[in-house]
């Protein structure tokens, strides 16, 4: 206990070299711990974002890329696929439900998806678990539905107005540039790229990114004028804000109840358009989607239905089984993860061999140091075990630093990682594995300081207390 | 006669990088409390004589005997803990650790030696108390005591160097040219501090220099080109 206190203060007399030390150590454990940490996480995360689908379907493209921008809204389709030929495979009898969706949109970062409400009643996450609301209900027209992430980071909740700007936000396209959507429901929060999304209807998509006039446009222009006397049709159309204007000043109960009416009435009537055949009458919501889900009536059969559609005539498209392909990807990642894992160990070394080389030359100006401990009847092998404890205090601490700085760098950088990767890395508890990698760094640092130690040894019995340094 | 604190008998000693032995000395003995200035040139091997006797390094052959104990029959770390109970040893510079208070340095000793607490436990003394005593008497002013070592003159540290060979009563104190950095007002007072302690506790001293001016505040003189035969000298 003498000795401990002795070493830390002869360690303290060496400030600048031990901070440096300790510095440099704990830069190399936090790498070494938060490489381990994230690619944990991200392995976690990557099984859970999607389950419950048998298929993804997209334009003809690598299955990974349309793996990453359908589950994980990352990057955008090449090209997109013909509402004709989704209506074609909603309506195959092997398919049980399908959900197409369309990206390319984006509020403050967050990706917005365009579907239909009956994305909320077949994505599946995890455990086949299913999307849950914390507040309200899916979309309609006009209104958006976002993710736990994006309510919190937005400050979003229902009621509240979001501007959805096209894209790059360049095009202007009269009063849509900065036409709001109501948003109508806010999702619980997952762990999965849907914390992160905002999701309206097709048909507000199409619209916002200047699609035809057609005829539900058209329609509304017809009614502008009398929607004071027929409110409900502002569901229809995007004339919100004279629409929210009555609302508030006018018309009250009477005007929800009519509304809520219509809203239903719209999507009966989507609901027969998908399960009969009338797509030569009513007009397709967007004239092509990014992307379907495929839920199948018998999911062995999905290798047959895959086959199908890769191999369809009209159109060149991919289909994909999520789980096989959520595989692949953490393949094609885990060899980036051991690249990264390999340069943090490179990392460490150098960081202990920052140690030893300091150990070392401090060796010279301790031997003084050292001959009076020796006067003082401190046998060489206690010489050793200063040395070694030093070293072992400073790995100590320098870990102990590091784990506050990784605590530190994500509690920073979590949100950013996870609204840019999507990847949800936690605040947990320090794992076994990294208890684990932490001793291998302390043993480490234990042999390493052996050397030094082993030299201050052989000199404390080579020079005596002869001092003729 | 006073028992004997040292003897030895044809003590040779190479060291393991020269080819030549650097001592050989056939007889050496020191009674119990005498106060013996050892002389030589530099190089003649004052300091490899010392280190013998402070049991950091063994003679090739021969044997020494310290206050009755043969040295060569201890292992290390007995040698080690010997030095620390018996024997007070002052450097020619550099005795403190320069990192801790002047009161920390001098309670040092006794940190690495049960045997010396014990001593003062028997006289009811604490390592503490006893510190004081000898700083004091050692004139170290008190407001330096809880001062870093480093920010003592050379002249102080040697003296603190003295209060922590003293504390706990060794029974043998080694200093080697411990006034060699000191002027002369500096070594005189030095030299009459450490003699007053020797004395007063009944320690025996070997106190070495190559300046031949002191001889006449020992015992006796040893000129170890007299007793050493190796004929090496510079
Ligand atoms: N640690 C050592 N290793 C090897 N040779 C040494 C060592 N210490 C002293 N010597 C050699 O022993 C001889 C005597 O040195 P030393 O005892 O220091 O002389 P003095 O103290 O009388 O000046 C010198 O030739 C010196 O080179
Ligand atoms: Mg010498």
């Amino acid at each position: 206990m003498k000795l401990f206190r002795l070493a830390l203060a002869s360690l303290l007399s060496r400030k600048t070299n031990a901070l440096l030390t300790i510095f440099a150590i704990a830069i190399s454990v936090m790498l070494l711990l938060g490489v381990e940490r994230v690619s944990q996480q991200t392995r976690a995360g990557f099984a859970n974002t999607i389950s419950g689908t048998d298929l993804i379907v997209g334009a003809r493209s690598g299955s990974v890329n349309l793996l990453l921008y359908s589950v994980f809204h990352i990057g955008n389709p090449t090209a997109n696929v013909s509402w004709q030929t989704y209506e074609r495979f909603a309506n195959h009898p092997q398919v049980a439900w399908s959900v197409p969706i369309a990206l390319g949109d984006s509020v403050r970062g967050f990706p917005v998806i365009a579907t239909e409400p009956a994305y909320f009643e077949h994505f599946r996450f995890a455990q086949q678990q299913p999307l849950t609301f914390v507040e309200g209900q899916p979309f309609a027209r006009e209104q958006a539905v976002v993710g736990a992430q994006v309510a919190q980071q937005l400050g979003l909740q229902v009621g509240s107005e979001l501007v959805v700007a096209h894209g790059t936000g360049s095009v202007s396209f009269h009063e849509h540039d900065d036409h709001p959507l109501i948003i109508s429901g806010v999702l619980a929060r997952t762990g999965t790229p849907v914390d992160q999304a905002i999701f309206i209807s097709l048909r507000d998509l199409d619209i916002m990114h200047g699609g035809d006039h057609d005829h539900d446009h058209d329609h509304d222009h017809e009614h502008e004028h009398e929607h004071e006397s027929h409110a409900g049709n502002d569901e229809h159309g995007h004339m919100h804000q004279s629409d929210e204007h009555n609302h508030e000043h006018q018309h009250g109960h009477t005007h929800q109840n009519h509304d809520h009416g219509h809203e239903h009435s719209h999507q009966n009537h989507e609901h027969e358009h998908a399960s009969h055949e009338h797509e030569h009458v009513v007009q397709p919501p967007i004239p092509s989607i990014s992307a379907f889900l495929v839920g199948l009536q018998s999911r062995p059969r999905a290798i047959f239905m895959q086959r199908e559609i890769n191999t369809y005539r009209d159109e060149p498209l991919t289909a994909i089984m999520p789980g096989a392909t959520l595989q692949e990807l953490w393949r094609t990642l885990s060899g980036f993860e051991t690249a990264l894992s390999i340069v943090s160990a490179f990392v460490l070394l150098t960081g202990l061999i920052g140690m030893l080389a300091t150990l070392l030359a401090s060796l010279r100006e301790r031997r003084r140091e050292m001959a009076v401990l020796r006067a003082i009847g401190a046998g060489p092998k206690t010489i050793f075990t200063l040395l070694v404890s030093e070293a072992v205090v400073l790995t100590a601490v320098g870990i102990a630093v590091g784990v506050a700085l990784l605590y530190g760098m994500v509690a920073v950088l979590a949100p950013w990682i996870q609204s840019s990767f999507g990847v949800v890395v936690s605040l947990g508890a320090i794992s076994t594995e990294e208890w684990q990698r932490m001793g291998i760094v302390l043993v480490a640092s234990f042999f390493i300081s052996c050397i030094p130690a082993w030299r201050a040894y052989r000199n404390s019995l080579a020079d005596g207390l002869s001092m003729r340094f | 006669m006073a028992e004997l604190c040292i003897a030895g008998q044809q003590i040779e000693f190479c060291w393991p990088s020269q080819s030549q032995p650097t001592l050989r000395i056939p007889e050496l003995s020191i009674r119990t409390g005498e106060r013996i200035l050892l002389r030589g040139p530099s190089g003649s091997g004052k300091s490899t004589l010392l280190s013998l006797l402070a049991g950091v390094n063994q003679p090739t052959s021969g044997t020494l005997t310290i206050l009755g104990t043969e040295l060569h029959r201890l292992n290390q770390r007995r040698r080690d803990k010997f030095r620390a109970d018996h024997i007070g040893y002052i450097f020619q510079q550099f005795n403190l650790l320069p990192y801790l208070s002047v009161y920390r340095n001098v309670l040092l000793a006794c940190d690495f030696s049960a045997a010396r607490k014990q001593k003062l436990a028997a006289e009811n003394l604490s390592p503490e108390a006893e510190c004081e005593r000898l700083l004091t008497h050692l004139n170290i002013p008190k407001e330096l005591w809880r001062r870093q070592a480093a920010t003592l003159s050379v002249g102080q540290q040697q003296r603190v160097a003295v209060a922590r060979a003293l504390i706990g009563k060794p029974e043998l104190i080694i200093a080697d040219e411990p006034t060699s950095a000191l002027d002369t007002d500096a070594r005189d007072n030095f030299l009459s501090l450490l003699q007053d302690e020797c004395q007063s506790a009944n320690i025996t001293l070997v106190f070495v220099t190559h300046d031949a001016t002191l001889s006449h505040h020992f015992d006796r003189t040893i000129e170890l080109t007299e007793i050493n035969q190796t004929g090496v000298s510079a």
